[in-house]
């Protein structure tokens, strides 16, 4: 059932008018930033003068350098592409430190999956160590501390540079190295959501499904090569190779293609290992078509490039090969369908509802405008003085 | 003192929230469209009645406050400086799971209502004990409330000048004279000799306007 609803006519006494700037000063503010103020708060009042003297953009900067902003809107962004469920219930954890970090520090947006450090608090304000990967830390108390402790992450939050991993608590003992890093792909939180257990198929899965808003069916193409498809995925299932052909490598061919460049990566119990040798998931039920494709490197083949996913996606990279995560990530975060995605995740959270299909060709526009900066804060900036998002007059 | 234990106040909250949503609120004037989608297109005109197309006024998407938006915002509506560890762990442990993850309108649903309910009187309770604190004249909302004492020193004027900066807080615009009559004649009803019936008052009037539509509808 659609709720429609009509702004309440406000009953005005004399003394008190709100003009229709303050009211659109409120609006905005609270849809960009996520949180609710009194009409009659200071921000809203110099948003109104910014307003009336028709300097929207100067209005709209108060919202997206509010700590409200990074503190709410960006990790509720953050938190709900950080796990399997998708769900924001989820306490603080570094993909989110790590992207309210990049918002608030103005950092290329790109560097989300491309980039070798993390952002953690201020070692000073929780009693953990502050390497999230340690064993017995299972990654989450020191993050969790920022809330449990009341601390605002846009107040608190510093850069660490390179990413830790290892089996070791001591800060900088056991680090990635660029090749290997991939932001916020080869943190803790996503490494335990999608690196667990598995065959690290989840990890390309899923890099799609967050960052390029596709889900496995939607660039599912059972027109491509599918030379990279495992040995563990049966040709002949039930002795037919008919299902393979036409369901089967419709996805594997593509996401098989990716995989390989995890391959020395897996999340076991607290601590991921990187290894200069292909995981042993790589190998698992290996026989069930031996002649599959054996992942012997890091190395990786994008086969996502049929008609309508060359489209989609939008590649940009000279070439559609390459090694490890460091290359993955520059391959997804250079790409179209990167910055088309982010426009659609923050417009969906600061316009309060999804771009319809109709609507593609101003996401498009928005995700270009984006590409000038790759900055999220110009992101949210740019949506918000977009009609598609406030019609004129709210 | 903690809201849960105020149960007679929390039921009369509970109606008056009620009734303020059918009181100059978004319920009245209500459009009704086809769609099941919880977002507006971005242009609909028109409703088709099947024999004709009836004109309709523009209307603007709404959700309501999710659950990583409402404590927040609470807060920050009656100027409450910090939630009570009471409030984090409620919320948490008690209404977070129970709220809107996205604030879809279509999310809405009574576990939920109930649970805006229970955590508006937990940051109203907050609110009262940061205001008690302060001397009358440096408070925000209850200013001239005598809580040391019964609800006799409590007057009409008073009670009316609370629900109208209450409501101007947190609705964004000024309550209308009979939303101001409902809630102040609610905390009026509430009459004893005791510390907490001045107390309840205050409760009263802060959740009536604090888990109302249009205090968490965005």
């Amino acid at each position: 059932m659609l709720v429609a609803v009509l702004l309440a006519a406000p009953a005005v006494r004399a003394e008190e008018a709100l003009t229709n700037e303050r009211r659109q000063a409120r609006a905005l503010f609270t849809n960009i930033t996520g949180l609710a103020v009194s009409i009659d708060d200071p921000r809203i009042v110099k948003m109104e003068s910014f307003l009336k003297d028709d300097k929207v953009h100067e209005a709209i900067k108060i919202a997206t350098s509010d700590k409200a902003f990074f503190d709410i809107r960006i990790n509720n962004i953050a938190k709900g592409m950080s796990n399997r469920d998708e769900t924001v219930q989820v306490k603080l954890n570094d993909f989110a430190a790590t992207f309210i970090g990049v918002a608030r520090d103005g950092l290329d947006a790109r560097t989300l999956l491309t980039g070798n450090f993390f952002y953690r608090t201020n070692v000073d304000q929780t009693d953990t160590h502050v390497s999230p990967w340690g064993p017995g830390s299972a990654g989450s108390t020191h993050y969790a501390q920022v809330e449990s402790r009341h601390y605002s992450p846009f107040e608190t939050l510093v850069k660490v540079s390179p990413i830790i991993v290892g089996q070791t608590v001591v800060e900088g003992a056991t680090t990635l190295a660029d090749k290997d890093a991939a932001g916020v792909l080869t943190n803790y939180a996503f490494m335990s959501n999608h690196a667990n257990d598995g065959t690290n198929r989840r990890v390309i899965e899923y890099t799609f499904r967050e960052f390029m808003c596709v889900e496995m069916t939607d660039w599912s193409d059972a027109t491509r090569p599918d030379d990279w498809v495992g040995r563990d995925v049966d040709r002949f299932a039930g002795g037919d190779n008919s299902h393979y052909q036409s369901s089967c490598k419709s996805c594997h061919a593509q996401m098989d293609g990716f995989r390989g460049a995890f391959a020395f990566f897996s999340f076991q119990k607290a601590f991921a290992t990187t290894e200069p040798m292909v995981q042993g998931k790589y190998a698992r039920n290996a026989t069930i078509f031996t002649n599959g494709y054996k992942t012997a490197d890091d190395s990786f083949v994008n086969y996502a490039t049929g008609k309508v996913n060359a489209d989609r996606f939008g590649w940009r990279s000279d070439s559609m090969k390459g090694n490890g995560p460091n290359a993955f990530g520059n391959m997804i975060a250079n790409s179209k369908g990167f910055s088309r995605c982010l426009s659609r995740r923050f417009f969906t959270s600061i316009c309060k509802r999804k771009p319809s299909t109709s609507e593609e060709a101003i996401v498009r526009s928005i995700a270009t405008k984006f590409e000038s900066t790759y900055k999220l804060t110009d992101l949210a900036e740019i949506i918000a003085t977009n009609a598609a998002c406030f019609p004129a007059g709210e | 003192m903690g809201p849960i234990k105020l149960k007679r106040t929390y039921l009369k909250s509970l109606l008056l929230t009620a009734s303020l949503a059918l009181v100059n609120h978004a319920c009245t004037g209500q459009l009704e469209a086809p769609s099941t989608a919880t977002e507006m297109p971005s242009s609909a005109p028109y409703i088709d009645t099947g024999d004709s197309i009836v004109p309709v006024v523009a209307t603007t998407t709404s959700k309501i406050a999710s659950s990583e938006e409402i404590l927040p915002s609470m807060a920050a509506l009656v100027g409450l400086k910090l939630p009570s560890e009471g409030t984090y762990s409620a919320f948490n442990n008690a209404y977070r799971p129970l709220l809107s993850e996205d604030g879809a309108a279509d999310s809405v649903n009574p576990p939920m209502m109930m649970s805006v309910l229970n955590l508006s009187g937990y940051v109203c309770n907050d609110l009262i004990s940061q205001e008690k604190a302060l001397a009358s004249a440096d408070r925000q909302f209850f200013i001239d409330w005598d809580f040391k004492k019964g609800t006799a020193t409590l007057s009409p004027n008073v009670i009316s000048a609370s629900v109208h900066k209450l409501a101007r807080s947190a609705w964004s615009r000024n309550e209308t004279p009979d939303e101001n009559k409902l809630i102040s004649d609610a905390a009026l009803s509430i009459t004893g000799t005791k510390v907490n019936d001045t107390i309840g008052a205050a409760i009263m009037i802060c959740t009536s306007v604090l888990a109302s539509l249009d205090a968490n509808k965005r």
